[in-house]
């Protein structure tokens, strides 16, 4: 019986093809030797870039939410400034002209301003002095002069503009043309005849040296009692010019008007609203708890409920909120059967044993988005849509023999590289109501998750979660 | 073969390379060798993944002056499906009192390729399969079978019995030839 071929083996011997692929019993082997005698002189980027090859979809998928929505945003800003700058006024309604005029009905000069524009006070606040002051400045303001200020906040505040030009009409005529150009620009224009060019250019040169001749200052205040007015009193102004426009009748709006070019301050509008921050979440699985804190590594892990994960959010005008978040999540299989088999014992006729082998929970990252909408001051509600992409899954294989029960019953893990993820997606998207209540940096608040696909491959496994999350506002 | 002491060297310093370099230069005999004993691929993957790693792990003991390197690792992994054959025994046990008749002794599988062994094989139940398989193709003794797989040498002649009178086409086909 020696040295018949079978028996003297040789590895480079000839031998029918294995059914099961080297690589595929490779990555078996991996695994165990991962779990069993770990690598200690693996370089650390082999380790990074699987894990990061991973993570990409979900990096490129928040990377896309957060353009889409500065997309929008940018849109936004755009629509805004075309209708701004495309209103003109209709001449029936009170411009600068209409509000001289009150001035001229007797004693009642202050009474007779409309109240939007200017409140009698004695003391002057910071907004109201560079209102005023530019007011007096614009009256012969050069067009090199600035035409913002800043107020005491050191806050950049577009001012009103007031220009005037005069042309000679006819041979001792001249017609003056008063510009008056809100920080919104809206402009109002009165047109006014004077005989004597000089005399004109030196009443205006009276506010603003603030040296006024005694007959030129008369002639001035004739002429222009409102600003002689503005010159001489105490004043406490409000800016309350955009809301008086506001009211103003919108007559045509006319889309050729060439657009206004984009201000520093639009783009720190950008992100004004923004807000991130790290959150904590624990999963309430329905289906039992017993494997809660067990790993991947089957060792039991406490502290994975702490692990943060990130969020940002943008809020909106209308107290709602779009959040984009990624965290290291698991999700609950619910014991969902991925392999059965049975075969019978050869030396019993009705000896059966079963084996099968049933998904506890599967780990890896879960990005999503979602909009929140405030209720009141604290409550909210949200719905969101969540991708989670699975790394690795803990399995429990079960043994029973008929007539006999459970011979053996175990519970491993498997990674993604492992010949047994064959039974999983890669990938499952779900989508999750959730109620919460907002108090200082901090929001509490629990979610239902429902599996819109299936985490099992074959098979239709959508177990539902429940969710408890604390969120954490850094900005 | 300084490509395989290198690799062995690898091994010792628990390299993952040299590993992998071992477990595919060694896969397909010893794929083969376990689906002596085992029919279903789930089987013979665990027996072979439990085998090598003890390889891997008491690759540090290998004495080269006592043999090859790939005829420890055979021993080893084949002492692995052995293990999870022990595990497995069944509750009942069959015992064949009559001394082995002499047809017995004779090698059904003498003329025959591995694809043709593996189709006469998965005829045989499991016991059966790995008693024959040690008898024929290990060049197992009954008494060492005995001691291996923990059964009776009653229950080893059983099982010899047994796939003989199974594999009777094949001995007809065999003694044609």
């Amino acid at each position: 019986m020696k040295g018949k071929k079978h028996i003297k083996q040789k590895p480079d011997g000839k031998y029918p093809e294995p059914r099961v692929p080297a690589d595929s019993a490779w990555a078996d082997m991996k695994d165990i030797l991962d779990q069993e005698i770990p690598e200690t002189g693996q370089p650390v980027y082999e380790k990074i870039i699987p894990l990061l090859l991973k993570a990409l979809p979900a990096v490129l998928l928040i990377l896309a939410g957060i353009f889409l929505w500065m997309i929008y945003q940018d849109n936004n800003s755009d629509l805004s400034k075309q209708i701004t700058q495309h209103t003109k006024i209709d001449s029936t309604i009170p411009t600068k002209k209409d509000v001289f005029r009150s001035f001229n009905s007797g004693a009642a000069k202050t009474a007779n301003l409309p109240k939007s524009i200017i409140e009698t006070n004695e003391t002057l606040k910071p907004d109201s002095v560079s209102v005023l002051n530019s007011i007096k400045e614009n009256f012969s303001r050069k067009p090199s002069m600035p035409e913002h200020t800043e107020n005491a906040a050191g806050k950049k505040i577009l001012k009103n503009r007031f220009y005037n030009q005069h042309e000679k009409k006819e041979s001792d005529k001249y017609e003056v043309r008063e510009s008056f150009i809100s920080s919104s620009g809206i402009e109002a224009t009165r047109y006014d005849e004077v005989k004597s060019k000089t005399r004109y250019e030196i009443n205006t040169g009276s506010i603003k040296n603030k040296t006024p001749n005694a007959n030129l200052s008369k002639e001035f205040d004739l002429k222009f009692p409102a600003l002689s007015y503005l010159n001489s009193t105490s004043f406490h102004i409000d800016n309350h010019l955009n809301q008086a426009f506001e009211k103003l009748k919108v007559i045509e709006i006319d889309s050729g008007y060439a657009r206004k070019p984009v201000r520093p301050g639009d783009k720190k509008m950008l992100w004004k609203d923004l807000h991130f921050g790290l959150h904590w979440n624990t999963l309430i699985p329905t289906g039992g708890n017993k494997q809660y804190f067990t790993g991947a590594d089957t060792k039991q892990q406490i502290y994975f409920p702490l692990i943060p994960g990130l969020w940002i959010s943008k809020s909106f005008k209308n107290k709602g909120e779009i959040l984009i978040k990624a965290s290291f999540n698991q999700y609950f299989g619910n014991s969902a059967r991925l392999d059965s088999s049975s075969f019978q014992l050869p030396d019993s006729v009705r000896t059966r044993i079963h084996t099968s082998l049933n998904l506890i929970k599967v780990r890896g990252i879960n990005a999503g988005v979602q909009y929140n909408q405030f209720l009141t001051k604290n409550w909210s509600l949200g719905i969101g849509a969540n991708v989670q992409y699975q790394q690795n899954a803990l399995l429990k294989s079960t043994s029973t023999r008929s007539g006999v029960g459970i011979l053996s019953d175990s519970i491993y893990s498997i990674k993604g590289t492992s010949n047994q993820f064959k039974y999983l997606n890669s990938y499952f998207i779900s989508v999750s109501p959730e109620i919460s209540y907002s108090f200082g940096n901090m929001k509490i608040g629990t979610a239902a998750i429902f599996s819109l696909t299936s985490m099992v491959r074959n098979r239709n496994s959508r177990p539902v979660s429940g969710q408890v999350f604390l969120h954490w506002k850094i900005k | 073969m300084e490509q395989l002491q290198e690799i062995i060297e690898g091994c010792k310093r628990n390299d993952r390379k040299s590993q992998r370099d071992l477990y595919y230069q060694f896969y397909p005999a010893l794929f083969n060798l376990c689906n002596k004993f085992f029919a279903e691929d789930h089987d013979i993957q665990t027996a072979l993944n439990n085998g090598m790693m003890k390889v891997y792990k008491n690759i540090s003991q290998f004495d080269s002056s006592k043999g090859t390197f790939f005829n420890w690792t055979y021993t080893v992994v084949r002492n692995s499906c052995l293990t999870i054959l022990r595990d497995r025994k069944p509750d009942s046990t069959l015992e064949f009192k009559d001394n082995l008749i002499e047809e017995t002794l004779s090698d059904p599988f003498e003329s025959s390729e591995w694809t043709d062994i593996f189709i006469s094989l998965d005829k045989l139940p499991p016991v059966t399969r790995a008693v024959c398989c040690l008898f024929y193709l290990e060049n197992f003794s009954i008494k060492e079978i005995e001691q291996e797989m923990g059964i009776k040498s009653g229950t080893v002649k059983w099982h010899l019995n047994e796939s003989r009178r199974r594999l009777k086409d094949v001995l007809i086909k065999n003694k044609k030839s």
